[in-house]
């Protein structure tokens, strides 16, 4: 194959948990809450698809129980910002140390290493007429990015989302529950960091490692922010990541040291922050609980 | 039949009693003024109608059923609707989006966008409210806005209305309009309750007029029987009194001149080339209805804004820089916002009572600071201003409103700053804490120093001011002493209907 | 919030404590989970890490790092900003000091070690300060900025130790620090760094600094209501990059101290997220700079006793991290504490304003 062809192959496969993540991240962003724990959703989801992977011998099973350690954590999340009003970045990077210090313990519990679990099955690939041999995730990614700008921009509870996170006082005021909008971010968010997660230990790798987030949920913030918080420009936004950590699977050739390939992702989030969004607005209600 | 009738409702915010047993009627089409100075307790009232607030005690019978309003949502299902001071809309979205959110019209599970405007431009064209149902609502008006909200709560079929303090960003032409609208939907059968504290308001569009005073009713009256000396005295339980005033014994040689200002933002001129000056012993007033330039004026004068021009003289010495030059050179400033730019809410009485002071050698030296002389200071600024507080170490959030504003007064008084800008010294305020300010004002002037007076409440510039000057769209219309303005010139000047005949003196 | 209520210090400590019993109670599942009796687990760490002389000198060793970085966090959240980039401060620090160290001609120890030390700190303060240009500069997000460097840090780090500066034995790890560059040992016999020292002047310092001078005071102000602060005329936005360059020079005497008190010289993943669990030490401070250190202490004590315990028995030392994870949940978030401690709370009544409410 080309090595423009491979570069892209590449980009795409390492934009794909990015990309669901950051899908996620709109949804919740868009009701109010920065989603800082993304990073923590993506890990416990990567965690859990592995142990159900591993003790059902079922990559699918695996993908469900990795939603729902994600969902769980997220729905922890959703309770300490919504309910209980805690600092929305504060409760983020608590609950990412939660996932690290769990996954960690039990990865030991389980497999008695702490840096990562034994191999197990992963997920089905499929034949795509352009891209060829992909991981599944692939087109349910662009279609989930699809059909969450549909429902974000053209329907009811879409508008009603954006009114929750744009204000929620006057979301009080027409009789939309807040509470309600804001869970149902949650969940989602919640529930696309658990795909991501599956993605990384059973799609992409057959194992479970330690810290294999990698700061992709922090990332995905940044591409909210670059991609409007819009589900389809957080999907286009996801793509210079891909791009940028892809660096790494071309030069193979070690002409360019592996760490500083590693590098680039995390250089163009800070050159993207700094130089691209400037313009971009966020949800004017982050952080406010429409009370009073 | 009575659409509303609220019986003995009661509301403690913690210790403070907003409410207290208070009734209210509203009869079916009329139009019912709801009549108190800030802090009556009219706001608090007519959110626990819409269900904002959950009275602590007191029954409320909407169209002879009597109901729990737990939220607002069961409110807007009694046919209530609220229009609010500040208002409730999504400034990104459009007129329509903002109109129809919560019972928007659908096609499948989709949003039917299409039908939402074409329903909203139907209901604006036929309610006497015209707008473009397609505009996104940050580029409107304040005006255009206020007809959104109206829209807004009509959509939801609401068969009573109520509006807080509806004319009070609105320019007159505005405020006809919406008193003619008003009329139309009376005549519809609507019941529409007016939160305000504009006593001609009351007499111009109300039938009946409900009267609170600290939480209590004071009573409620047919206009017919009325008049604005009677309910006046209601409001503010005790004689309208401009006995309060006290002009200057001797006004002396200028202060502080401003010369020139003026200030563009996107292009649209915020102040023209604005002149004034204050003289020792002087209060100087600047009567404007909100929004008319006035934030920008204070800001200018304390160095928080840069404007595109401006000469100021304290003392005939050029001030310029930052906000930390405009203090160091005399330059005080009382903010209109206590909380936002006043205080820190979260920082105690001593803290707060040498913010800005911090600097003085009585407070730090060598960047150190003097602890015990804060400590002395703030008991002494406790003391000689009356703040009621446990001690000087108090966070200033345990704090009343007043008080919270006497530490502000306290600490820009007490620094015996040449001039100061003071704008809305007793926004907020109960009644005696804002006499005693207002005393604090006199006893400075007396001095020898000179107020720049910046307030939204006419009466208060009418008692305090020794010269009013009057701002239109950030023009000056007038500079006159306060003796030769009566309340139809005023009424005149601060809408800009004189502008031509009067112009600068 | 309950912040603006003038709640009884009694019932603040009270439910302190009782955040810090549930955390360990969580990690107590864990640790049940793990097959261990949890109370018999918790009396092993207790005696691993308070139980001799030497199990304190360890536990002290262990709390060394966390109280750079607690302080740092906690300096920089006074004036409000969330300085989330010590890890790569300290990074920073660490890889600096090794460099000149391990690198320069060495001089006479008493000018070395301090002049290593304050390069070093400024380098991550510096590394600090650029994350709070940009956000000023360019509107760019702090909290995504701070995170970034971190990794970018750690990976140049990285870079430089399997590159570049690779030992003969392949080894990723710089040169070894001459005796001039090394800060000694705070007792013979044991591998306590005397940076423990530094450390606590720290604490004092910091506690002054925030306490007692002017610029705490502006910091104090611009932490709670930073509109207030610009109203009175204090420059906020160099304020807040000198936070930053302050918070970052306390987050690299962590990597730096490291370097030349404990391993004298730098290896890559020396750091075991001395960054975010300084964030755990502060927010257990709840703000307290003198807090901070007994705070760094008892996170040091659960450390070195359940590495001590982990030396017998294979528990899971990550344990600790959730228990961290669980006492910034409910330190930061004391709403829900309040929710919990319901019955301590009757006994303490506290006078909340109910926010809203009267008339503008």
């Amino acid at each position: 194959m080309s090595f423009l062809g491979l570069l892209i192959i590449s980009a795409l496969r390492s934009s794909i948990p990015v990309a669901l993540a950051a899908i996620g991240g709109t949804f919740s962003a868009r009701c109010g809450i920065m989603p800082m724990g993304m990073e923590g959703f993506i890990l416990i989801g990567a965690f859990g698809a592995t142990c159900g992977a591993y003790y059902s011998g079922n990559p699918w099973v695996g993908l469900l129980t990795g939603i729902l350690a994600a969902l769980l954590l997220a729905l922890l999340h959703g309770l300490l910002c919504v309910r209980f009003h805690m600092n929305q970045v504060i409760c983020g990077i608590g609950i990412n140390m939660l996932a690290s210090g769990i996954t960690a313990s039990l990865t030991q519990i389980i497999w008695s290493t702490r840096a990562n679990s034994e191999a197990t099955v992963s997920l089905p690939r499929i034949m795509l007429p352009v891209f060829g041999n992909s991981s599944i995730l692939l087109p349910a990614t662009i279609l989930i990015g699809l059909c969450g700008w549909a429902f974000m921009f053209r329907t009811p509870w879409g508008l009603r989302m954006r009114i929750v996170g744009e204000k929620p006082l006057a979301a009080r005021t027409l009789g939309i529950s807040i509470v309600k909008y804001r869970f149902a971010g949650e969940i989602i968010v919640g529930v696309l960091c658990g795909l991501a997660g599956s993605y990384l230990s059973i799609d992409h790798v057959n194992r479970f490692a330690l810290g294999m987030s990698a700061g992709r949920g922090y990332i995905a913030v940044a591409v909210n922010i670059l991609g409007g918080f819009n589900p389809i420009g957080s999907m286009l936004g996801s793509l210079v990541f891909g791009f940028a950590a892809s660096l790494k699977n071309v030069f193979t050739n070690g002409s360019i040291p592996s760490q500083l390939l590693d590098m680039c992702p995390y250089l163009v989030t800070i050159l993207t922050v700094t130089f691209a969004v400037r313009h971009v607005r966020g949800p004017a209600g982050i952080g406010d609980s429409g009370e009073g | 039949m009575n659409s509303v009738e609220m019986r003995g409702i009661s509301k403690n915010f913690g210790t403070v009693q907003a409410l207290n047993g208070v009734d209210f009627t509203l009869q079916k089409g009329e139009i019912h003024a709801v009549l108190g100075e800030n802090g009556a307790g009219k706001t608090t009232l007519m959110k626990v109608l819409f269900g904002m607030h959950k009275p602590d005690g007191g029954t409320i019978t909407v169209n002879g059923n009597q109901v729990m309003l737990k939220d607002s949502l069961s409110a807007i299902q009694c046919g209530i609707g609220m229009v609010h001071q500040h208002f409730m809309l999504v400034p990104v979205l459009s007129v329509a989006e903002n109109v129809v959110a919560g019972c928007e019209p659908k096609k499948g599970i989709l949003f039917d966008r299409r039908q939402a405007e074409e329903e909203v431009q139907a209901l604006a064209e036929e309610s006497g409210f015209p707008i473009d149902a397609r505009a996104v609502v940050e580029t409107l008006s304040v005006g255009q806005m206020q007809r959104v909200e109206i829209l807004k709560a009509l959509y939801r079929g609401a068969e009573i209305l109520i509006l807080d303090e509806p004319t009070a960003v609105l320019t007159p032409i505005e405020t006809a309009e919406l008193f003619r609208a008003l009329r139309k939907l009376k005549a519809d059968g609507k019941s529409i309750v007016i939160i305000t504290h504009k006593l001609y308001e009351v007499m111009e569009i109300a039938d009946r007029c409900t009267v609170l005073q600290d939480g209590r009713l004071v009573g409620t009256k047919n206009k017919m029987e009325t008049d604005m000396q009677e309910l006046a005295g209601m409001m503010v339980g005790r004689a309208y009194q401009f006995e309060g005033r006290r002009p200057s014994q001797d006004i002396g040689a200028p202060l502080c001149e401003i010369k020139g200002l003026s200030y563009r933002r996107n292009e649209i001129p915020i102040l023209q080339d604005i002149a004034l000056t204050i003289h020792r012993g002087e209060i100087l007033g600047i009567a404007g209805i909100d929004g008319n330039g006035q934030t920008e004026l204070i800001e200018a004068l304390t160095g928080l804004l840069k404007p595109d021009s401006m000469e100021l003289l304290v003392n005939g010495k050029p001030v310029a820089g930052n906000a930390a030059d405009f203090l160091r050179a005399g330059v005080g400033h009382v903010p209109e916002d206590r909380t936002a730019r006043g205080l820190s809410l979260k920082c105690s009485v001593e803290e707060n009572s040498i913010l800005g002071y911090e600097g003085q050698k009585a407070f730090s030296r060598h960047g150190i600071m003097a602890k015990q002389s804060i400590r002395k200071n703030a008991e002494r600024l406790i003391r000689d201003y009356r703040i009621k507080t446990p001690g000087a170490t108090t966070l200033c959030g345990a704090l009343s409103g007043g008080n919270q504003q006497k530490v502000v007064i306290a600490r820009v008084f007490s620094q015996s700053p040449e001039v100061i800008i003071c704008a809305q010294p007793t926004r907020g305020v109960d009644v005696s804490a804002s006499d005693y300010i207002h005393d604090v004002m006199f006893r400075y002037r007396d001095e020898g120093r000179g107020i720049l007076l910046i307030s939204a409440d006419l009466d208060e510039i009418k008692r305090l001011s020794d010269t009013i000057a009057v701002i239109y769209k950030g023009k000056i219309m007038a500079v006159d002493r306060a003796e030769n303005f009566d309340d139809n010139r005023l009424g005149m000047l601060m809408t800009g209907s004189v502008a031509a005949q009067e112009g600068k003196e | 919030m309950g912040l603006l209520g003038k709640q009884k210090p009694v019932y603040v400590v009270l439910r302190t404590l009782v955040a810090l019993l549930l955390a360990l109670i969580i990690g107590g599942i864990v640790i049940y989970v793990a097959e261990f009796n949890p109370l018999q687990a918790y009396k092993l760490i207790f005696k691993g890490a308070f139980g001799s002389v030497n199990a304190i000198l360890t536990t002290l060793s262990y709390a060394t790092p966390l109280l750079f970085t607690g302080l740092a966090f906690t300096f920089a959240q006074r004036g409000g900003v969330m300085n989330l980039g010590t890890e790569g401060q300290l990074f920073v620090g660490a890889i600096v000091a090794a460099l000149i160290g391990g690198y320069l001609p060495p001089l006479p120890r008493i000018f070395f070690v301090p002049l290593i030390l304050l390069i070093s700190a400024l380098a991550a303060g510096l590394y600090g300060a650029l994350a709070a240009c940009l956000h000023i500069r360019f509107g760019a997000n702090l909290v995504i900025l701070t995170l970034m460097c971190n990794y970018v840090a750690q990976l140049f780090c990285g870079y430089l130790t399997n590159g570049p500066l690779v030992d003969d034995q392949g080894i990723a790890r710089t040169a070894k620090l001459p005796p001039q560059a090394q800060i000694g040992k705070l007792v013979s016999g044991h591998h306590l760094s005397a940076s423990i020292l530094l450390g606590a002047a720290l604490v004092i310092g910091v506690w002054y600094l925030l306490g007692h001078t002017r610029f705490g005071y502006r910091l104090h102000f611009m932490g709670t209501n930073p509109l207030s602060a610009e109203t009175a005329g204090i420059p906020t936005k160099k304020l807040m990059i000198l936070t930053m360059l302050l918070s970052g020079m306390l987050a690299g005497l962590c990597g730096a101290t490291q370097v030349m008190g404990v391993q004298y010289r730098f290896t890559d993943g020396f750091s075991s997220g001395y960054g975010f669990e300084g964030i755990a030490v502060s927010a257990l401070a709840a703000g307290s700079p003198v807090m901070v250190f007994f705070s760094a202490v008892l996170w040091g004590g659960l450390k070195s006793g359940a590495s001590a315990v982990n030396r017998i028995a294979a528990l899971p030392m990550d344990v600790i991290s959730i228990i961290q994870a669980f006492i910034v949940i409910f330190m930061v978030a004391p709403e829900l504490m309040d929710a919990l401690c319901k019955p301590i709370a009757k006994a303490f009544p506290s006078h909340k304003a109910e926010k809203g409410g009267a008339d503008e």
